[in-house]
């Protein structure tokens, strides 16, 4: 039992690779407090991508503790790790993956009807400023307008954390900076957990906690107490 | 192409195998199918037409209706263009089997001397053995294998025998058993469809191939003819065709005059036959009232003759009667005679004792008489002696007695004296006696004795129990005295005792000596008196022997001439009696044969008697035998007499006969019509001709087929290429970039395309090329006794198939390649701009939309956004459903043919064919009809008929009831469709349903029909009824003679059996068969097992349009599911991070394809039907018309299969979904 909204303990990852054990995550501890904006910063193959799997549930780690809420998902079988996806984890993809068929209205209902309280689609729609868009399909929207609508499906689903990864990634600068600009006013305005994840060690300046990944080992974790505002970041 | 650029189509296949698998699997299923199905037809004609070739089949066959001779025979052999000819015996007969059977046999001659040959000459449509050996010898034969189709049961080793019943069976074979050695196949005799016969019941049960020498026909019936060339051509075709009928004009063009030849050949023939008959006939006439009149005369001499026997019996009688009284007086007289004979031995016997017994007295006599003279002799020598004896003894007599006289005083005195003495002696003696006497008187001897007992008792008292000694010894005192005065006692008694006893013995002794005294003095008397007699006696002896000497001497004179006579006379009497032995001797013998006969004599006379009772028993039992001969001669002469009458009758009445052939003949001689030929070819042989509509319908059905498999093939390539070029877009990108030409980049498609597609066409190939025309020629061989296919490589089919699949993957492919490669490389750089979603029609129905689960929208978005994938599914699986619709619909519409024909429209057990409406309405036949065995029965004309429609020759069956009324009863006539019952009217007729679709005729209609007379009526059309099996026309018996002029002629009953199993069918056939009108019983039944075992090997086909009916299906799910996959992998991921369940995610991309699969199958199943009727009314045959209707629960099956089949598919690829990582929802899309 963790008294922390989120803790990694001691969580190591390894991957076969031919002859070779690569450790993907080499006793990784960290945690996040609820309602923090956590940024997990790192430059590319330090294990970021790692850390966010196990923590999303996507991937099981080989040694050590994952706990969310209190829970340990380090101990849930595929089953429990898929309800778990389903009910406790808003996913934000670099590249959104919206289904294509549907508009972005019916793509937030998807995540919606198989959530247990999910936020009404439409209201999360207008939270992320798409009411005009919601009867488009993804090909017809922007890429800012894809990632606000894939944020809107993460948040519809009512999650306890939000994992972002590099949620920027696929957009320019000032679609990123409102796309960021969004998350964090989700998080100021609703309280909810978001765990950013990227490259771009600029947005530090923006989170709450900070926890630096350099070859798969934590290599600092720091608890920004004047988060910066996104507008004001350069980068 | 550049090597690395090769390596780089290597890969991509490598890595997309499943791709690769379904653009081959396809190809291959549609080229197999196409290639397959196509080169069938050309495969079974090249099959069939190489046995053609290889057995010689005719080309031409040649019939005379007057049969052909051997002139006409060269004559064809002199027309340019016949290449051989074999001219031969063929003859419809009836043949009995060792089983049994009777079966119609067509038995065909053979040229014995040339089938053995290497290089034969006229020897054509060759045998083949197939078990066996084929015939050496003239009483041998073979038998056709087409027979084993409809089991003839005869085997090699049974002999056959020419049926009596067929007509003129010496006229035409020379011999009537033969064997069978061998078994053959032939290429004129090979359907299951029989040639039709002219004995029997008119279909030809068996073909028997036996030597020319067995037949006695004088023409031959038929010529086969090949012509020159005709080999080189497919038979099948029509190309032969017309080359053979170029030769067959020409035999045509002969045929007149040969006819005209064979005409008058004939004529005069029959009219000096007929001379000959006639001929015959006077002779035979003259020879029968000849005969008749021999009868008559025989007859009255037979009557004579019988009149003298009877009298020459009578008389015998009578002869018998008095033999009978002559024995009977013999056996009275036997007896006495018998007396009398004993008698007279008896009377001889006496007489011959007699005479021994005087003979014997005769003898005596004369011994008497020689002993007499001997005693006289003897008599005379002892008187002679005694004269000579007494003479000295006289007188030594005489001088002895007074010697004596002399003795006489002596003796006397002595004897004085002695009786002196002895009386002396007796006087003493007695006084001896009287003292003695006195002694006795006087003694005291009494009581002596007196005191003797009583000193003993004394004793005895004292003494008491002891003895005396005892006694004396205790008491001595007392007993001293008492014995002593015993003892003195009996010493007294003693003494007294002695002195008696001496007085007696001297009185005794001296009366013994006075007694002896007195018989001395007697002796003395007696010699006194004694010599006194002998002085006496010898005084008178003297004086005796005096007068006997005197005697003698007397004697002795007399007596010596008296001996001498006696003599003489016993020598005559011994000569006396030696004659009377003589006599006796011979008597005796005379007697000993007298008794010997006598002893007989009864015997012999008992033996006499017997021979004569014997005899005259013998003469009685001779009479008595004459009387039965002469009762049965009677009868006899009787029968003969009726007999007579009787043939004097059928005489008279065969010569009326005979006059009236006579004149029949005469006239058959005058309307004798000028004989024709008719030069037939292959088409009019039944196998033949049925074979080769069969594989036209093949090629019928082998084009339809193939098209779901294209159509399915293309759409794959399509859309398995577009996917590819899709996922390669940015490496075609980079290419270009580098600077490789369109026509490059497209070549690695086409090349991945091609090299799938060419080694589809190949598989595709070697398997439909070998397995469709098997499969097909299988089913056919339910038909057919159809050697080995030859499945060819045949190119064009190949080429077509191969072609056509070759151009629908290129076209697809480059479709695919085409829009992809006119994009600039910048924009192929980066992704394509997802393909936008769309509203669809269903959206627009919104309360329909709005309660859709999203899943289920997405799933009907992608429905209709992929138009290909959507079109390649449907059709994929509506082919294969519909495959197996039409396949399971096959198999119900050849069951509904038996089904149905026979359980719901002929409702009659069995047909029996007589010979004439007679034994129809026969009383045997009827017994049998109205007994146990039958429940119903009904009278029928049938008879065939050949009508043309449209110029197409149709065969139906004329069918006429006796009673219109009773017809519902065994056939049920009712509408197909509606089922309504379609009456029976009195001047239309009723017409089957397929014979209307062939002759294009409506109710209403009026059509013409020709019987078999060749007369021609008017009819119309009442009704249209359901009928499977051959094409009937129904119509009432006056309708028939109204329109065709002749009343029809019922030689059929159809029978509702009691007992319809096997045993009763056995019973019920044997009973009608043992009926002599009748020629044939057909059993329902039977042609229900016939079309059962057709049904079996129809289900081969069945199985194979299953299994491609699932590979097809599997095909176009799995690449569907395939596609979709790895198209959407992303999107799966996503969904799978969303947090949706694999039972969700798979459901998510399934519900696609099971949509698809349905829309496909239902689809299918409308399809499925029209593809059904299409093959139905493709492979039918005139005859049959097999069920238009599929069973409700073909299409379950059908539906249910396809389903599982994409059960099947979701099966395989649900491990694929299972392994798409999430990961890949953070990868870049491509």
């Amino acid at each position: 039992m963790s008294k922390h909204f989120v803790e990694f303990k001691d969580v190591c990852k390894y991957y076969q690779m031919g002859e070779n054990r690569i450790t993907a995550a080499d006793h990784i501890s960290f945690v996040i407090e609820k309602g923090e904006f956590c940024v997990i910063v790192g430059p590319s193959g330090a294990g970021k991508t790692t850390v966010l799997n196990m923590l999303g549930g996507m991937d099981s780690c080989d040694e050590g503790h994952i706990f969310l809420d209190g829970q340990e998902v380090s101990a849930y079988n595929q089953k429990q790790l898929t309800s778990y996806r389903r009910y406790d984890v808003g996913f934000v993809f670099q590249f959104y993956n919206l289904v294509q068929n549907l508009t972005a209205l019916e793509n937030v209902e998807l995540a919606n009807e198989i959530s247990k309280d999910p936020l009404p689609a439409e209201q999360t729609l207008r939270l992320v400023g798409l009411e005009h868009r919601m009867d488009n399909f993804p090909a017809q929207l922007s890429g800012g307008e894809q990632q606000r609508v894939s944020i809107a499906r993460a948040l519809a689903k009512n999650p306890k954390i939000l994992l972002c990864d590099e949620p920027t990634g696929a957009l320019d600068y000032n679609t990123g900076k409102q796309v960021l600009k969004l998350l964090q006013d989700t998080c100021r305005k609703t309280g909810r957990t978001v765990i950013v994840i990227t490259h771009n060690s600029a947005l530090t300046a923006m989170a709450d906690r900070v926890i630096h990944i350099r070859s798969g080992q934590v290599a600092g974790m720091e608890i920004n107490e004047h988060p910066i505002p996104v507008e004001r970041i350069e980068w | 192409m550049k090597r690395t650029y090769r390596k780089s189509i290597i890969r991509t296949v490598r890595q997309s195998l499943s791709r690769f698998m379904a653009i081959f699997a396809i190809v291959a299923l549609g080229v197999g199918f196409l290639a397959g199905l196509l080169s069938a037809t050309p495969d079974m004609r090249y099959s069939a037409d190489k046995v053609f070739d290889e057995t010689e089949l005719f080309d031409l066959r040649i019939v005379g209706t007057l049969g052909l001779s051997d002139d006409d025979v060269a004559a064809v052999r002199a027309i340019e263009g016949v290449q051989d000819i074999m001219p031969v015996y063929s003859v419809d007969a009836l043949v009995n089997t060792p089983g049994g059977d009777t079966l119609v046999t067509r038995i065909q001659s053979v040229p014995l001397d040339q089938i053995e040959q290497k290089e034969p000459t006229g020897y054509i449509n060759r045998m083949e053995v197939v078990e066996g050996r084929l015939p050496v010898k003239d009483d041998e034969c073979v038998v056709g294998q087409n027979a084993g189709l409809y089991s003839s049961g005869v085997s090699v080793g049974d002999t056959l025998t020419i049926s009596e019943e067929n007509e003129g069976v010496e006229d035409t074979f020379t011999r009537t058993e033969l064997k069978v050695v061998g078994v053959v196949k032939t290429s004129t005799y090979f359907s299951v469809e029989r040639e039709s016969a002219s004995v029997g019941n008119g279909t030809l049960d068996l073909v028997v191939y036996t030597g020319e020498q067995n037949f006695a026909l004088d023409v031959w019936t038929d010529l086969y003819v090949t012509v020159e060339g005709a080999k080189a051509y497919d038979s099948l075709l029509d190309e032969y065709a017309d080359y053979v009928d170029v030769t067959a004009q020409k035999i045509e063009d002969i045929s007149e005059e040969r006819s005209e030849i064979r005409y008058q050949q004939v004529k005069d023939e029959a009219q000096r036959a007929l001379a000959d008959a006639r001929k015959e006939y006077e002779d035979k006439k003259e020879e029968a009232e000849q005969k008749l009149s021999d009868a008559e005369q025989q007859l009255a001499d037979g009557r004579e003759e019988l009149e003298q026997a009877e009298s020459e019996l009578n008389s015998a009688k009578e002869q018998i009667a008095s033999g009978e009284a002559e024995l009977q007086a013999n056996k009275d007289a036997l007896p006495g005679t018998l007396t009398s004979q004993l008698q007279q031995f008896n009377e001889g016997q006496a007489q011959l004792i007699e005479a021994k017994a005087q003979y014997e007295a005769g003898q005596k006599e004369i011994e008497t008489q020689e002993q007499a003279l001997a005693d006289a002799k003897t008599q005379l020598t002892q008187a002679k002696q005694l004269v000579q004896t007494l003479q000295p003894v006289l007188t030594q007599a005489e001088n002895t007695i007074p010697v004596l006289e002399q003795r006489i005083p002596t003796l006397q005195q002595s004897a004085d004296s002695a009786q002196a003495l002895a009386d002396q002696l007796d006087a003493s003696a007695t006084k001896s006696e009287q003292a003695a006497q006195q002694a006795h008187e006087t003694s005291a001897l009494p009581q002596l004795q007196e005191t003797l007992n009583q000193a003993q008792a004394a004793i005895d008292s004292a003494r008491g129990d002891a003895t005396e000694e005892e006694w004396a010894e205790e008491n001595p005192v007392m007993a001293a005295p008492l014995i002593a005065a015993r003892d003195q006692a009996k010493a007294a008694v003693d003494a007294e005792q002695a002195r008696l006893n001496g007085l007696d013995q001297a009185a005794q002794q001296a009366r013994l000596q006075a007694n002896a005294a007195q018989q001395q003095a007697d002796a003395a008397k007696t010699l006194v008196t004694e010599t006194q007699a002998t002085i006496d006696a010898t005084k008178q002896s003297v004086a005796e022997t005096q007068a006997q000497l005197d005697e003698a001497n007397r004697q002795i004179a007399e007596n010596e001439p008296k001996i001498a006579e006696g003599e003489k006379q016993l020598t005559a009497a011994k000569q006396k009696l030696a004659d009377a032995q003589k006599q006796i001797t011979e008597a005796e013998k005379q007697l000993a044969q007298g008794e010997t006969s006598l002893s007989l004599a009864p015997d012999l006379a008992k033996l006499q008697l017997d021979l004569a009772q014997e005899k005259l028993d013998n003469s009685k039992e001779q009479v008595a035998e004459g009387e039965t001969q002469l009762e049965d001669a009677r009868k006899e002469f009787e029968e003969g007499e009726a007999e007579y009458n009787e043939k004097k009758q059928d005489a008279e009445q065969q010569l009326a006969d005979a006059e009236q052939q006579l004149a029949d003949a005469q006239k058959q001689i005058d309307e004798l019509e000028v004989p024709q030929w008719y030069v037939l070819t292959r088409d009019q042989n039944v196998s033949f001709a049925s074979f080769k509509a069969n594989v036209q319908k093949v090629e019928a059905v082998a084009g339809v087929f193939p098209v779901f498999f294209f159509l399915v093939a293309a759409l794959v390539a399509l859309t398995t290429m577009t996917r590819m070029v899709e996922e390669e877009r940015l490496q075609i990108g980079t290419m270009k970039a580098l600077g490789y030409s369109k026509a490059a980049i497209m070549a690695k498609y086409i090349a991945y395309a091609m090299t799938a597609t060419i080694a589809g066409c190949a598989v595709g190939l070697a398997i439909g090329l070998n397995l469709f025309p098997a499969v097909i020629w299988n089913a056919y061989s339910t038909m057919y006794a159809l050697p080995k296919i030859y499945c060819l490589f045949n190119i064009k089919y190949s080429a077509i198939a191969s072609g056509a699949a070759i151009l629908c993957t290129l076209f697809a492919t480059v479709n695919a390649c085409w829009g992809t490669l006119m994009e600039v490389p910048a924009a192929l750089m980066l992704p394509k701009a997802p393909k936008a979603g769309k509203r669809i029609l269903l959206e627009r129905i919104r309360p329909v939309w709005k309660r859709m689960k999203f899943t289920h929208k997405v799933t009907a978005r992608n429905l209709f956004r992929y138009k290909k994938r959507f079109f390649m599914t449907v059709i994929g699986i509506a082919g294969c459903t519909s495959l197996l619709v039409s396949g399971f619909g096959l198999h119900d519409s050849i069951s509904d043919v038996v089904y149905k024909q026979y359980g719901n429209i002929f409702r009659y057990d069995a047909m029996v064919s007589v010979k004439h409406q007679e034994d129809a309405e026969s009383s045997e036949l009827k017994q049998v009809l109205n007994g146990t065995m039958v429940k119903d029965y009904m009278l029928v004309h049938q008879e065939q008929s050949s009508n043309d429609f449209d110029g197409e020759t149709l065969e139906t069956y004329l069918f006429v009831p006796q009673e219109s009324a009773q017809l519902s009863r065994f056939v049920n006539l009712h509408e197909r469709k509606s089922g309504d019952a379609v009456n029976f009217s009195q001047d239309g007729i009723i017409i089957t349903e397929k014979m209307s679709e062939r002759a294009n005729v409506s109710v209403g209609d009026v059509i013409t029909l020709t019987n078999k007379d060749d007369k021609q009526g008017s009819f119309r059309v009442d009704g249209i009824v359901e009928n499977y099996i051959e094409n009937y026309v129904y119509m009432s018996a006056e309708t028939y003679e109204s329109q065709f002029g002749t009343a029809p002629e019922f030689t059929g009953v159809l029978i509702q059996a009691e007992d319809t199993s096997t045993e009763g069918r056995d019973a019920l056939s044997q009973a009608l068969l043992d009926l002599d009108g009748v020629s044939s019983v057909s059993f329902v039944d039977d042609f229900k097992q016939t079309f059962n075992s057709m049904l079996e090997k129809i289900d081969v086909i069945v199985v194979v349009l299953i299994i491609s009916a699932g590979v097809l299906a599997f095909v176009v799910l799995y690449n569907l599911t395939n596609i979709n996959i790895t198209e959407r992998t992303k999107e799966i991921a996503t969904i799978k991070v969303l947090g949706f369940y694999d039972g969700e995610v798979s459901a998510y991309v399934y519900r696609e394809s099971v949509v698809l699969s349905i829309i496909g199958t239902v689809v299918g199943l409308i399809l499925g039907i029209f593809l059904h009727v299409f093959i139905i009314q493709s492979v039918e045959v005139d005859a049959v018309m097999f069920g238009r209707t599929i069973k409700a629960l073909s299409f379950v099956f059908s539906a249910a299969l396809t389903l599982f089949f994409s059960f099947l598919v979701n099966l395989v690829m649900h491990r694929k979904l299972t392994h798409i990582s999430m990961v890949e929802s953070m990868k870049a899309p491509e």
